[in-house]
Order: C-alpha cells, then structure tokens, then sequence
C-alpha cells in the first residue's frame, strides 16, 4: 500500500510536468502566435466616410450653404461577424425591424467586399433607430453607424443642377478607381462632375470589440478628410425666383387644360436659364419638373425611385441640357443674321411681303398668321416673326448653294457640346446635306432649308445652347462658355479650381450686323410679339419669341430667348415651356422673373 | 467526541494554507473573469464565493471535531443520503430544466452531485478497508456497484462528473491492492471499448448513450477546426488566452480574451484560461506548483494515516482532485476533452468549493489522529 502511494506521488510529478511543458509550448513557444490572434479577435479596422464637400450659392454677393452635411445613424452589416448559419436569420430579422425586404438585405450582403460594413439603411428613424438597438444583441454582426449624410438645404432647389449621391454601381467600380462597393458617388449634376472634389479621404477608426462584435473601446485611428467645397455661381434669390414663376405658370396651365382642349392637356415640363452676358456664368438654371433631393439623402427606398422613374412627366430630366426640342422662332435669330450676311437685304426699305402662305411646287407652308403681314422690311419680318418671309429667305439662300444657316448656327453654339460643368449634356442637331445623307438617307431639297429657317425640320438645341446664341448676340458677338462653378477651395482655404469666363468662338460676323440683330430684337419688343409681354417693361428687354412645332396631336413648344437691359445687358436668359402651346406663356414666364429682378413701379401703381 | 487539546497540536496548517491561498486566487481571478461589462465593477460573484468560502472553512473546522472512523460506522447512511438527494434532484430535474444540478435551500442552491462524490469515497474506502491484500470478488462488486449507481444517474446530465466516480474507483482499487495488472487492462479496455463504440456510432449509426453536444466535444477535441464557431469554439477561443499570455501575462485584469468575453465559462470552468492570459507562464506554473504541493500532501497523509481506512479515505480524496484538476487544466489547454469540470477551490460554483473545504477538512481530520498514542 506504501509503496502504491509513492507510485501515485510519481504519477502525480510526471502528469503536472506534462501540463507545465504544454504550458510552455503555448505560452513561450507559440506565445507570439496566439498574441496575434488574440488581437485579430478583438481589434476590428472600421472606415470613418469623409463627409463630402460642401456646395454654396450666392447671396448679395456672399456665399451661402446650398447642400451640407448630416450626422445619421446607419444600420450595418459586417458579413465577416454574422455567425455561420445565422445569415438568413439576420436578414429576416432586420427586413422586419427596418421594413425592408430580407432578400434584398441578403442580396446587398453578398455583394459586399469584406470586411467592410455593408450600409442596410443609411438614414434611420429614431424608432428604427430605437428597434436596432434594442435588438442588438441578438443581431450579431449588425452595427449602428454615424454616417455623414447630404443634406440639402432647400430640398428640392436646383435638383437637377446640384444633383444626387447613391451608392456606386457595379459599373462605376469598374470604371473608376479608388471605390469599393458600398463607397457614395455623385450620380448626376454637380454631385457626379465635381465627384472628386467633393468626395474626401475616409478615415479609419481602430476599435476593440467584445465577442459579440459588440464596440467596447476606441483603439485609434485616423480621421477622414472632408471634400472640398464648391462655390457657385448661382444666384440663390435668383434660382428661387426662377423655379417659382416656372411652376406657377406651369401648373396655371395645367390647370387651364382641363378645361381648354385647345392646350392639349398642357405643358409638361419648362426649363429656365439665367446667364451673366459677359462671363457666361450661369446665375439661376430651373427645370420642372423637379424632385426633393433630400430622398437620396439616406439612399432611396427601391419602390420611391421607381415611382420617380416611371412618372409620365419625367423628372429627373433636366430640361435644361438633357433635352433637343426644336428652336422654332428663336432660331430666327441664326437666320436672320445668315439673311444679313449672305443677301444684303435693306434693312430700312420693304424687303420682302406675306401674302400667308409660301408654295414651293406642290408643297405649300402657312405663315402663323392667316392672311399674311403683308410688305414688311427686314426688322418687321423679324419682329413679327413672320414665316413667310423666312421660307423666301431660307429657299433663296438654298439656290445661292452654300449653307450659311448652319455655319452660323455653329457659330452660335448650336450642334455641339456647350462644355458647361455639368454631366449628360446633349449637343443637338445642325442638319447638314452629310448629316441628311448619313442618318436619314436623302438628299438635302429645298424644303429642308425652308425648314430650318424657321427652326424646325430636324435642327435640334437644348435650352442652354440657345441662350447662349442670345448671349452672344448681348455680349456683342462673343459665344461664352456656360459655367456654374466658380471655384473650389478646400479644408485649408486652398483654391483647387477656379472657374474663368472663357470665349469658346467668336462668330464670323460682323460686329455691324450683332448690332443690327440688337436693334431688331428691341424691335421685337417695341411692336412685334414682345409687345403683348415686355412692351411697358422698363428697362428695355430684347429678345425672340418662339413656338415650334411638335409631332401632331401634340402642343407646341413655347420659347422665349432675350436679354436685359437692352442696351446694357446684365442677364440673358431663356424660358422653355415644354408643350406650353405658345411663346406668349413663355413671355409670360420670362416678365415673371425678371419683374424680380427689376421692380416695376407702374404695376405697383396698377394693382 | 473524542479530541483533546494536544492532538490540535498535530495539526499540520500546511493543508489549510494551501487552500486558503487557492480560495484567494480563485477569488482574485473570479473578479477579473466577472468584468466583461463596461460599465462598472461587478462583484455579486466574488461575494457569493466569498460567502461558500466561508461556510466551507466552518465546515472544514466542524468536521475535524468528529474522528473520520465514525465515517466508517456511518458509511452506508452517509452514502445513502448523499444518493438520496441526487435522486432526488433528478426527480425535480426531470420536470424539463436539463442544466437543473441544484437543490435550494432558501438562498443557497447545492448541488448535490459534489457531495455524492465524498459519499462514495467513503463507501469505497469502508468495503475495502474491511479486506486485506486480497480483494474479495463480493467487496468488488459492491464496489463497481456503488459506484455505478451514481455514475449512471448522473451519466446523463454531466459526462464529467461521472467520469470522476470512475476514476475514484481506479484509484481507490489501486491503493487497496487491486492487482495493477487487472486494473491496467480493465481501464485500457474500457477506453479502447468506449473509443470503438464511438467510432461505430460514427460509422454505422450504432445507439449511444451520449448526448450530441457530448459527443460534439469528444470529435472536436481531436479536430478543434472542424467547428470553430461551434463546438470548437471554446477550446480554440482558450488556447488563444493561455497562449497570448507569454511569459509573463497581460497582467490581471488585463486579459482581453477574458475581458471581452471569448472566453466562454470564464469564471467557472475556464477560469484557468483567465489566468494563463493575465498572468502567463508565471502565474500558471505557480498556480499548478501549488496543486501539486496540495496533492503530494493529501498522498502524505494517505501514507501516514493510522488505519486502512484513513489511508483509503485520503488517497480517494486526493485522486478526486487530482482529476479534476488535471482534466480541468488539461481541457483548457487542449489535451483533454471539454467537460464540466471545475477546477478545486478556483472556480467560482459555491457546492463545489464548500465541498472541496469539507473534504479538506476530513484530510485534515485524519492527519490529525494519525498516531495512535492519541487513543
């Protein structure tokens, strides 16, 4: 038994030496080893996103916040910190508690690229807020985020202008560097053109976490970089103003169509354009419809942009640049000038008459007015607009075989990118005989020049490009480059960029016959079709009225080009009325603005 | 009652001490292994131990009163009752709790698996004091019988636990005389038996008397990355703590294996991970140290005892911690299955500690009337 017991003693010694020498195999031989892992455990890298740059517009002169930032609380998803086999579980869990579809979550998780948060929902409400996080702890692998989101100040001022972030596209990974799934981009507007001004540097936060993935402690980091901020040139009083009397007049009309079938169910959609003559800065830019950019401020929920989408009215258009209606009447500027250039009409003697229509063989076009102007000089043809006399002038510039319309309208911009600061502009179209043989497959007759004197037939502008051509003909013969941004200044003050007025072209034309086309567009004003609108309006506003046609069964579209104070412009600007039925609501539009700009005390009186 | 004062003379402190500084580490540790929230100290576990502490070193000093051979006049009503209560227990546990171990009374809750333990020690240590070198195949089977009967019931909620019977039995048998020979091939017998019924479960879907996690932790005992989340969690989340501990430890209260909680059981079976990571290499090897001080005393003891069945009663005594500690220490560093084994004195668990301060107490009880003089 003795000796039984001194066995046991040894036994005792030898399996406490076998512990000791694992002891040491784990804790001195492999003690670096398992300090790594005991760190990978507990030490999790979260990216801090840098707030984006911040956008300011004019007010008297001082810049004034237009789109800023805002803390909000995301709800997000490490994939790596899910428990295997609670996925599923996960996703429907918070489907339940955010009101969101569990595919949809699982769908945005497998996408992701690991390890970074996968951003559920970006924009919670406090209840959501409140849901989350009571729940946490049975959601592993789920987070609460402080995320930096847009918050645009006027809601749904300069939509299309200011634009919109969203999460990048498979599409965007691939096509621009330095972004990884999940990371916001600007998706249009300013937002996507200054995209990497605006987006700054994200920072990293080095965080210890507890088993549950749960954040105990603040390890260190790295902060982000904000972006930097852009300066505008739009005026923010001036943008107000714009996008008001644009829906007001809209909207009047639609109501109007109700009643009256002669609107054919009213507009559906206008643009506005403010421009600086002599710069070529943009002051104010409108388009209606519009839409409340503070929707995408947390990422828009799938159904409200397809709502968006699907609108009959189209949105997100900007109307502004995304567009080509015809130019109709306002063109008459173009061709006018290719009349004084290549006809040498009088400008003071009977030049021409209207007898309502002009036939050429078996084709026959009406004037707009029935029963014709009658004799009528260069001014008059010009000043009521009268399309006969432009037919005449169109057909004869034909026969002398060169095509001085379209080289003027190049001049004037038409037919090519403006180059303004701005994404997904449209250039139009200047139809040429190449242009009609390669994308219509005829030859370029006689009516095609008629046509385009009037600006219709296949021309195509954007609201921009034409004021721009009305711009040219203010400044005096100078087309200017649009832009917005006047500059861009960074965290330190540092001026990155600077936007500077810049001459794209300066037209082959004489600086007598700018001065003519100035004298006729007062004229307008003075007895043609700005009369009924700007006739009483002080200063003096020169301008072209226009109303093209659009496909059968559909309303015109009603124009009006001008600038302002005639003989000393300070704002050129354009009003688009998309299937407004006639230019005369356009004039209408344009008075409306401008009475903001320059007070009328007569009406004051009147009313 | 038999005592006088000179006897107390005889008391060897050594056993206490060790013990009492065992207590105060496993409080220490226990304190640390508790802070896992960030807010604020938390100390209901601590003062819970604290108060089993006490209520053990009572019973440790009550139960020296008492001559251990009474044990042996006693040994089948202290037996019985012991058995009694467990059934008792798993009477009350059937109703549906599976984890239910404990019996209340009033505020405390006992488990009384811990004192089915000591039960058995005495059983044994009583039959087979009775033999001399020669073990009768009717002492035999009274003891695999009274040894089986506890290991079976409670087979079912705690594989470890019953696992402690078996080895009281090896090692009693042994000290008694049991041929070597006999009890080597019956114990390698029986692990290879057990092994191959495992592996024809595995195989062939034959009926085993494990449950799944059971079964769980024995698989991926030999494969700790075939389930890292699940049932090798624990183990690979225990070997990172010890192992980042170095030589010298993360210092106490500064383990962040313990601290944000990858430790699962920190305070109660896995609190030796606790201190592999806070005090290293150091620490764990004077902590083992202090085990194998407390161990080669209670087989001094068994070797100085008076009688067969002091002797007997202390090396049953000793092999019980013996196990537990060597399983315990050997389960968190991985040379050893996961069970439910607290590791003695350290662990926080108050039926366990007290239990193990009565057993203490009994040691005590027989070094103290090792010679005969006193009689």
């Amino acid at each position: 038994m003795e000796r039984r017991i001194k066995i046991g003693g040894l036994i005792c010694i030898v399996i406490f030496s076998l512990l000791l020498l694992r002891l040491g195999q784990l804790q001195i031989i492999h003690g670096e080893d398992y300090n790594r892992l005991s760190d990978s455990n507990r030490i999790e890298n979260r990216p801090i996103p840098a707030p984006r740059g911040r956008i300011f517009m004019q007010k008297n002169g001082e810049p004034i916040i237009a789109v800023s930032n805002r803390l909000a609380y995301s709800a997000s998803v490490i994939p790596a910190n899910i428990p295997p086999g609670e996925l599923e579980r996960i996703c429907q869990e918070l489907g339940r508690l955010l009101d969101m579809d569990p595919s949809e979550i699982e769908e945005r998780i497998a996408n992701a690229q690991r390890p970074l948060p996968v951003r559920i929902k970006r924009n919670l409400t406090s209840q959501q807020l409140l849901l989350i996080e009571e729940n946490l702890s049975m959601l592993p692998g789920v987070i609460i985020e402080k995320i930096p989101i847009r918050d645009n100040v006027y809601g749904s001022l300069a939509a299309h202008l200011l634009g919109y972030v969203g999460e990048v596209s498979l599409a965007e990974i691939s096509r621009f560097e330095g972004y990884r799934s999940g990371d916001l981009i600007g998706k249009n507007g300013l937002e996507r053109y200054y995209e990497s001004y605006l987006r700054g540097v994200d920072g990293v936060r080095q965080i210890e976490v507890n088993a549950h993935r749960m954040e105990i402690a603040t390890l260190g980091g790295r902060d982000p970089q904000p972006g930097a901020d852009l300066f505008l040139n739009i005026d923010l009083e001036l943008q107000k103003v714009a996008e008001q009397v644009l829906e007001e007049k809209i909207l009047e009309l639609q109501e109007l169509a109700e009643e009256d079938e002669e609107l054919l169910g009213g507009p559906t959609g206008g643009a506005f354009i403010a421009m600086e003559p002599n710069t070529g800065k943009i002051l104010a830019m409108a388009s209606y419809p519009t839409f409340d950019l503070n929707l995408f401020a947390g990422g828009i929920a799938r159904e409200e942009l397809e709502k968006l989408q699907n609108n009959y009215h189209r949105p997100f258009l900007d109307r502004n640049l995304q567009i080509t209606p015809a130019p109709g009447s306002t063109f008459k500027v173009v061709s006018g000038l290719a009349v004084l250039k290549d006809l040498s009409v009088s400008k003071t003697r009977n030049v021409t008459s209207c007898s309502g229509t002009f036939s050429l063989g078996p084709q026959e076009w009406k004037c707009w007015r029935d029963g014709g102007h009658g004799n009528l000089t260069f001014f008059e043809a010009l000043a009521h607009s009268c399309n006969v006399a432009f037919y005449r002038w169109g057909y004869e510039l034909h026969n002398e075989g060169n095509d001085t319309i379209q080289q003027v309208a190049r001049d004037f911009g038409f037919g090519h990118l403006s180059g303004i600061d701005l994404p997904n502009e449209k250039a139009g179209i200047v139809p040429d005989r190449n242009w009609k043989m390669d994308n219509l497959v005829g030859p370029w007759v006689p009516g095609d020049s008629v046509n385009m004197a009037i600006g219709q037939g296949d021309l195509q502008s954007t609201p921009l490009q034409l004021v721009n051509m009305i711009n040219t003909i203010a400044n005096g013969g100078y087309l200017m480059q649009p832009y917005i941004v006047d500059r861009v200044v960074d965290l330190n003050g540092e001026i990155l960029f600077e936007g500077k007025p810049q001459v794209i072209k300066t037209p082959d034309i004489s600086r007598d016959l700018i001065e003519t086309m100035q004298t006729a567009l007062v004229e307008v004003t003075e007895y043609g079709t700005g009369l009924r609108g700007f006739g009483d309006f002080e200063p003096r506003v020169a301008g072209k009225t226009g109303t093209a046609q659009t496909v059968p069964g559909q309303a015109n579209h009603g124009w009006y080009a001008g600038y302002v104070p005639a003989d000393n412009p300070e704002i050129s600007f354009v009003v688009f009325l998309e299937h407004g039925n006639d230019s005369g609501f356009a004039v209408d539009v344009g008075r409306a603005f401008l009475e903001h700009y320059f007070p009328q005390e007569e009406e004051a009186i009147e009313e | 009652m038999r005592y006088n004062k000179k006897m107390f003379r005889q008391v060897d402190i050594t056993l206490p001490f060790l013990a009492l500084l065992l207590v105060c580490i496993g409080l220490i540790m226990i304190s640390s292994a508790t802070q896992t929230s960030p807010e604020g100290w938390q100390t209901p576990h601590v003062q819970r131990q604290m108060v089993s502490a006490i209520i053990g070193f009572l019973l440790m000093l009550v139960v020296t009163f008492f001559d251990y051979r009474r044990f042996g006049d006693y040994y089948l009503f202290l037996y019985g009752g012991a058995l009694a209560l467990l059934v008792l227990n798993l009477f009350r546990g059937a109703g549906g709790v599976a984890a239910q171990r404990s019996i209340s009374i009033g505020p405390l809750a006992f488990q009384p698996s811990e004192l089915t333990k000591l039960g058995v020690i005495i059983l044994l240590s009583y039959i087979l004091s009775q033999e001399r070198e020669e073990i009768s195949v009717t002492a035999l089977s009274k003891c695999l019988l009274g040894t089986a009967v506890p290991f079976l019931l409670i087979l079912q909620n705690d594989l470890g636990t019953s696992l402690v019977f078996g080895f009281i039995l090896l090692v009693m048998l042994y000290i008694a005389g049991f041929p070597g020979f006999y009890l080597l091939s019956a114990t390698g017998g029986l692990v290879l038996g057990v092994f191959g019924w495992i592996l024809a479960h595995l195989h062939w879907g034959v009926w085993l008397p494990l449950k799944e996690y059971q079964l769980m932790r024995i698989i991926v005992f030999w494969n700790p990355g075939m389930d890292p989340f699940g049932y090798g969690y624990h183990l690979i989340q225990s070997k990172i703590a010890i192992g980042s501990g170095n030589i010298m430890g993360k210092g106490l209260f500064g383990g962040t294996q313990s601290r944000l909680n990858f430790i699962p059981e920190q305070h109660t079976d896995f609190i030796f991970s606790v201190l592999g990571e806070e005090t290293g290499f150091i620490g764990a090897a004077i902590l083992l140290t202090i085990y194998l001080l407390l161990l080669l005393k209670g087989l001094h003891i068994s070797f100085k005892a008076k009688d067969r069945f002091g002797s007997l009663l202390a090396a049953g005594i000793t092999g019980m911690f013996g196990f537990h500690i060597f399983v315990n220490i050997g389960m968190t560093m991985g040379v050893f299955p996961v069970t439910g084994l607290p590791l003695p004195f350290v662990s926080y668990g108050g039926s366990a500690l007290t239990t193990n301060l009565l057993a203490i107490g009994v040691l005590l009880n027989i070094h103290m009337r090792r010679q005969k003089i006193y009689f």
